[in-house]
């Protein structure tokens, strides 16, 4: 394929995802969206993984986003669950207003 | 004669097995301590007594056994540099060891700790004996025993100790359980805070001591990097010495006894040179044992309540009485005072370090015997005069008269013990009365507890055929005719300091005892008539009493021994204590840093000397609160000023406050105007943790419970450690 | 491409999680099939099982290191000793779950085999020589722990605290991820050895992309550890999480990261200016020794303030890390300062068996007298107030002493041993960390470490105090009673005692040769 894309545009995207995740996290108060930040930092990671792995040619990298994919689906089943625990108790997931232990 | 000797220098069991069982005699006390404290509650008080009196009576028959086995001409301790004579101990492995440091679990019994084993379980047993009648009325009788035992316990450890570490422990734990005891009614603030002073008092002294112990491993680890060649002693050549050390060393710890006293024996010649190696290099061996020394003296001074450090004593008294009379009399107190006899060998090798201990001991016992002049209360006046007493006992020290310092401490321990336990049998008998201008003519309501308190009184004052006569005069005798190598105007003016102190002694005591015992009773009594304690009271009073006569067999210079052809005249304790000051002895004779008179001197013109002081103020006294002010009713005005001055301690409570705490209350209440006032009680004494809690509370509030927040907050850590670590890459 | 072929060998370093799984199967099993309403013997099946884990790693430890499952995981002393104490953490931590459970009629079989599954991740995050399988067993253990944080669903809290940690610690897993996807650019393998091997050369090529990954891994396992500045979820989430699961998050947790940190550090720090991952790991230690101890010192609620002192606590252990990273030259008369060693005689000794003892000693110290603490306080609790603000006030402790000898003198043996007070175990493993810092010639950071602790030795006396010094409020509550929670805190106060009176043998086993491998 002559018009492959170079590594460093997806190296650069990734990057872009993660720093919008984090941002998102930092910034965002509902937490649901928080949430999906979170998963958006860790598909970021992902995207480094598999763009190196395709520079390189190894099967390392592929396998990792593979496993990745799994363990974030995994901690999404027990987050969510946090989540709808914190809103039966609370009546609200802003993350503003779920500061009772503090100082 | 002879067989009588041999009997009791054959003890029934083997040395070597008394040896293996030293820590059964802690165990005991300890177990009782686990015991009362858990269970106390459960078993009842009946029970509670038997256990920690039984725990506390068994270790005393250990202990004869063990001092028994001392006295046996077979009886020798293993060490890596030979078997010590007449000293049983084991060694139970490595305790820790951290890199190239190492405490073993040794525990050892010589004559010196032989003898305060007694003491501290003897005096100790009486005393538990005693507290079954004070404390009967006591809720927390079962946590008064725990505490009681435990001291027991952590005091014997300080004696049987064979290093410095396992020592500090012994120390630490008698410490915490002064402090647990003078607080001991802790509902009363004014007695918790005294618990706190001594608490805080101690600290200072204790991180004295921590750092002389942290340099004397400098010191002994720049000795094994030493070449062979700079390394010798009397009787070994470098090679020898040097393989030795190292392996000694490496086998007992830089801070075990042996090692220690080997490394008095290597030291004198190194005096002059300069640290090679480690992180005191350039400092001279002999200026480092000065400050090495001088360090160990605050920590005693903190200890054995001696200036600057002595305030936390007399405060200490709020605690029960039979805790001032075993703890801040008879045993703990002298602790300061073994630590020195233990580190003899290291003393005699400065004469800086022995002029400031004999001063800081004289100065000591006169400021003490000024303050007690003019107390009224009955335990400030024993515990002012226990300040005193201590005070003579580094006299002792600093005039190189170790045997005679620890002849003190053991006839103070029977007297002083004897007069704390009387006072609390008169402030028992009296409904609780300190004041001793409100008693009077106790003597014939309560016999015992009267004769028992005058013939201790007349031991303290130094009457002559009394114990506290041979070892007080034995103590000033020594400051009279030894010198201190450059110093000899330091030991003049302890032994003058000292005389004084002895004539103020007999006074304070004598106004003491005719205040309290003779005269009519006081209009503005608590109680009409005083009763007499229960025997269980009485008893242990009479046996200290007896004691306090008996002990005077120590002080007799009954014992002939043959020094280089010479017949010279020992006292018993003298020759006693031979074996245990024996490199100190050498070191005496090698460095004469200690100049002993060449002559023996005619000891009779001293007794008279003493004697007629000891009479001359009690006379006084005896004038003075008798026939004087009863007519007279008030002090001539001149002397006023005089009695407000040593009425209020010399105001030295007042002068730590404006110097020390006052400041520190200033600043901590600086950084409060900055912040919420949220607390100011207990900043008087912690200035520096007061303002160290605001930071903490200052702080606290970044924690704002917003998770963004905290993740924020390590972002922002992560961004600013990246660009730091690539700062540092790229120029 | 090759098939794998295993061999027993291979999974001998396995194995103690295996049990610990099948442990957490069965009661997982056992909910379904076995519905009595005594549940008790859930929490002896998971102590037993750990127990049980704990005696085949123990057989582990005693095996030569080696790298096993081709090099994705490590067989060696270190990670066996550390599986032993989280076995042993995780067995007082279910005991004392019994009885805290049975208070508020929330035993369930989940609860123990969260437990369980959450021990199994410690266990092999510490053995754990590559990259995705770091990250596979440290979810493992996080979100069990997320749920068991969580799992008391009815109060407020544990679902703020559960929403907190779990948030906290996503982000800071995803942090740690993206760190290992760039050293895998720039290294091409996530298998730590060749990640060694390759780092020299990449760090001459690409520095920028080695520190960044270097950093973001730093401060992936500067959270788990709880080191300032990633500390402040702890204390939040161990408030509100059921006091037994704190205990095992104090403990094992951090037990498990620490060992994971170092094993992984080690070979990252191969071709990097030795000066930074040394800087880096002091700084940390400073800051947690320093802002643990003071953060502790306003606080009433105890709960809370042994969260900040399991801060200063990593701290003590970072400082043993640093020992370990320090520069191995020194610069001669260098000046002492806060970030040099300057080793006392000149020359660097070999510290670094010193710093595994020390630090393993630390944990398993740390270990007995967490739980213990967090047991006793677990105990005080009162089911009436789970939503009470004064839950854990110092109040609670006052005159315990008469109320419970016992209780208040095995309290008061756990606040000794936090504040590293002698005879406990506690002095002992400040003594072996502290000692080998100063061997490494940290000079400063350990002064600086031990005046920290002298600051927080007053935080936890004043428990003492309270116990022994203060009467009883009228409102007192007694401890509830269950012979769990009893053996639990007997075994502790027991361990903490002797320990800190005869390490040796403990300690005999510890500084065994080859402790690590790869080092």
């Amino acid at each position: 394929m002559s018009h492959t894309v170079p590594t460093a545009n997806y190296l650069i995207l990734a990057a872009v995802l993660f720093c919008m995740g984090m941002l998102g996290v930092l910034l965002r108060r509902n937490a649901l969206v928080v949430f999906m930040c979170i998963e958006l930092m860790l598909n970021a990671a992902n995207l480094t993984f598999l763009a190196f792995a395709r520079e390189r040619g190894d099967s390392i990298g592929h396998l990792s986003a593979f496993f990745i994919i799994a363990v974030a689906a995994a901690e999404a089943a027990v987050g969510l669950a946090i989540v709808i625990a914190v809103f039966r108790s609370r009546g609200t997931v802003n993350i503003e207003e779920i500061q009772s232990m503090k100082h | 004669m002879e067989k009588l000797q041999l009997f009791f220098q054959t003890s029934p069991v083997d040395p070597t097995a008394a040896g293996q069982a030293l820590w059964l005699i802690i165990a005991l006390p300890l177990l009782g301590a686990l015991v009362t404290g858990v269970f106390g509650k459960i078993i009842g008080r009946q029970n509670t007594h038997l256990v920690a009196v039984g725990a506390v009576g068994g270790s005393f028959l250990l202990s004869l056994l063990v001092f028994w086995a001392i006295n046996d001409f077979r009886s020798a301790a293993g060490s890596p540099f030979g078997p010590i004579a007449y000293a049983v101990g084991a060694d139970f492995g490595t305790w820790f060891s951290a890199g190239a440091f190492k405490v073993t679990f040794g525990l050892t019994a010589d004559h010196l700790s032989g003898s305060m084993l007694l003491v501290i379980t003897g005096v100790g047993f009486l005393i538990h004996l005693y507290s079954t009648g004070y404390m009967s009325h006591d809720a927390g009788y079962w946590r008064f025993f725990s505490y009681l035992n435990l001291f027991i316990a952590a005091m014997l450890t300080l004696v049987l100790a064979d290093s410095l570490p396992l020592l500090f422990v012994g120390w630490e734990g008698v410490g915490l359980c002064s402090y647990l005891l003078i607080g001991f009614w802790y509902d009363d603030a004014q007695k918790a805070f005294a618990g706190r002073k001594a608490f805080i008092t101690n600290r200072i002294g204790d991180f004295g001591f921590l750092i002389a112990a942290f340099l004397t491993v400098l010191v002994v680890e720049s000795i094994v990097q030493l070449p062979v060649t700079s390394l010798s002693r009397a009787g070994a050549d470098g090679a020898m010495v040097a393989s030795r050390y190292a392996q000694g060393v490496n086998a007992k710890g830089a801070l075990s006894m042996p090692v220690l006293e080997e490394t008095a024996r290597i030291l004198p010649n190194l005096l002059t040179q300069d640290i090679a190696t480690g992180p005191l290099t350039g400092v001279g061996y002999g200026t480092a044992l000065t400050i090495i020394l001088v360090l160990f003296l605050l920590g005693a001074a903190g200890k054995s309540a001696q200036i600057p450090l002595y305030v936390w004593l007399p405060d200490a008294m709020a605690g029960p009485t039979p805790v001032s009379a075993l703890i801040h009399a008879a045993t703990m107190v002298t602790s300061g005072v073994y630590l020195f006899c233990r580190l003899s060998y290291l003393v005699v090798l400065s004469p800086t370090a022995m002029a400031v201990i004999a001063l800081i001991g004289a100065s000591t016992a006169l400021v003490a015997a000024l303050i007690a002049f003019t107390q009224t209360g009955i335990k400030k006046v024993l515990a002012y005069s226990t300040v005193s007493q201590l005070g003579f006992m580094f006299l002792g020290i600093g005039v190189g008269a170790f045997w005679a310092a620890f002849l003190h401490v053991v006839t103070h321990a029977f007297f002083k013990a004897c007069l704390f336990l009387g006072a609390g049998s008169v402030m028992h008998g009296n409904g609780d009365e300190e004041d001793i201008t409100r008693l009077g003519g106790v003597r014939k309501e309560m016999p015992v507890t009267w004769a028992t308190f005058l013939i201790a009184t007349l031991a303290i004052t130094g009457i002559v055929p009394l114990s506290g006569f041979f070892s007080k005069d034995a103590i000033l005798h020594a400051a009279h005719v030894n010198g201190i190598a450059g110093f000899e105007w330091a030991g003049h003016a302890a032994y003058w300091l000292g005389v004084v102190t002895a004539a103020g002694t007999s006074f304070y005591m004598m106004r003491l005892y005719f205040l309290t015992f003779e005269g009519p009773r006081a209009k503005d009594a608590k109680v009409p008539h005083a009763h007499e304690s229960s025997p269980v009271m009485t008893g242990p009073l009479v046996v200290l009493a007896v004691l306090s006569v008996v002990a005077l067999v120590h002080g007799l210079p009954i014992m002939h021994v043959q020094r280089g052809g010479v017949t010279a005249t020992q006292a018993l304790m003298e020759n006693f204590l031979d074996p245990v000051f024996r490199t100190t002895h050498d070191l005496v004779a090698q460095k004469q840093f200690l100049v002993l008179p060449k002559e023996e001197h005619g000891l009779l013109g001293a007794y008279v000397q003493a004697w007629l002081i000891a009479v001359v103020a009690g006379a006084l006294a005896y004038w003075v609160y008798r026939r004087y002010l009863p007519v007279v009713k008030k002090l001539p005005a001149a002397l006023e000023p005089l009695r407000k001055l040593s009425f209020n301690k010399f105001y030295v409570d007042e002068l730590y406050t404006a110097l020390l705490v006052r400041p520190l209350t200033f600043v901590a209440r600086a950084a409060h105007r900055l912040v919420d006032a949220v607390l100011i009680d207990g900043v008087m004494v912690r200035g520096t943790a007061w303002v160290t809690k605001q930071t903490g509370a200052v702080l606290r509030y970044l924690q704002t419970g917003d998770a963004q927040m905290y993740a924020a907050v390590m972002a922002v850590a992560l961004a600013g450690g990246l660009v730091w670590a690539l700062l540092r890459v790229m120029p | 491409m090759n098939i794998p072929h295993l061999t027993f060998q291979d999974l001998l370093p396995v194995a103690p999680a295996g049990v610990l799984v099948v442990g957490a199967i069965v009661l997982l099993l056992s909910e379904v099939f076995l519905s009595t309403a005594q549940r008790t013997y859930q929490a002896v099946i998971g102590t037993l099982t750990a127990l049980l884990a704990g005696a085949v790693a123990m057989n582990n430890a005693f095996e030569p290191a080696r790298a096993a499952l081709q090099g994705y995981v490590v067989l060696d002393p270190f990670s066996q000793w550390m599986t032993v104490l989280v076995c042993l953490g995780t067995a007082l931590a279910s005991l004392l779950s019994a009885g805290f459970l049975n208070h508020r009629n929330a035993e369930r079989g989940e609860f123990y085999a969260l437990i369980l599954f959450s021990a199994a991740g410690m266990s092999l995050l510490a053995m754990s020589a590559e990259f995705i399988t770091l990250f596979i067993n440290l979810e493992v253990l996080s979100i069990s722990t997320y749920a068991l944080t969580a799992f008391l669903r009815r109060g407020p809290r544990p679902a703020e605290a559960g929403f907190k940690y779990f948030i906290l610690g996503a982000f800071s897993a995803s942090l740690l991820l993206y760190g290992a996807a760039l050293l895998y650019g720039a290294t091409g393998s996530t298998r730590f050895l060749d990640v060694g091997l390759a780092l020299p050369q990449a760090f001459a090529q690409q520095p920028g992309l080695v520190y960044a990954g270097f950093g973001l891994v730093l401060a992936g396992f500067a959270f788990k550890v709880a080191a300032v500045p990633f500390h402040m979820w702890t204390p939040d989430v161990y408030e509100g999480a059921p006091t037994p699961v704190t205990a095992l998050m104090s403990a094992g947790v951090k037990a498990a990261a620490v060992v994971a940190l170092v094993r992984t550090f080690l070979f990252l720090v191969k071709g990097l200016s030795p000066e930074v991952p040394f800087i880096a790991f002091s700084a940390l230690a400073l800051l947690s020794m320093v802002g643990g101890n003071l953060l502790a010192l306003p606080q009433r609620n105890v709960k809370r303030m042994l969260a900040y002192s399991s801060i200063a606590h990593a701290g003590y252990l970072l400082l043993g890390v640093a020992a370990l990273f320090a520069p191995a030259t020194a610069k001669g008369s260098d000046a002492v300062g806060l970030f040099t060693a300057t080793p006392l005689l000149g020359s660097m000794p070999n510290v670094a068996a010193s710093v595994y003892k020390g630090l393993l000693f630390y944990l398993l110290g740390y270990t007995v007298t967490a739980l213990g603490a967090f047991g006793t306080i677990a105990a005080l609790e009162r089911r009436e107030d789970e939503t009470r603000s004064n839950t854990w006030d110092l109040e609670r402790f006052a005159g315990l002493a008469q109320r419970k000898p016992g209780w208040a003198a095995a309290m008061a043996a756990f606040m000794l041993s936090l504040g590293g007070v002698p005879p406990t175990v506690g002095f002992l493993g400040k003594l072996y960390l502290f000692g080998a810092a100063v061997d490494a010639g940290l000079l400063g950071l350990a002064v600086a470490g031990v005046l920290a602790s002298v600051a927080g030795v007053y935080v936890y006396l004043r428990v003492v105090v309270y116990m022994y010094m203060r009467p009883a409020p009228a409102d007192a509550p007694a401890p509830f009673r269950h012979w769990t929670t009893e053996v639990a805190l007997i075994a502790s106060a027991v361990a903490v005692v002797a320990l800190g009176v005869l390490p040796g043998p403990v300690t005999e086993w510890f500084s065994r040769a080859g402790m690590v491998f790869g080092s």
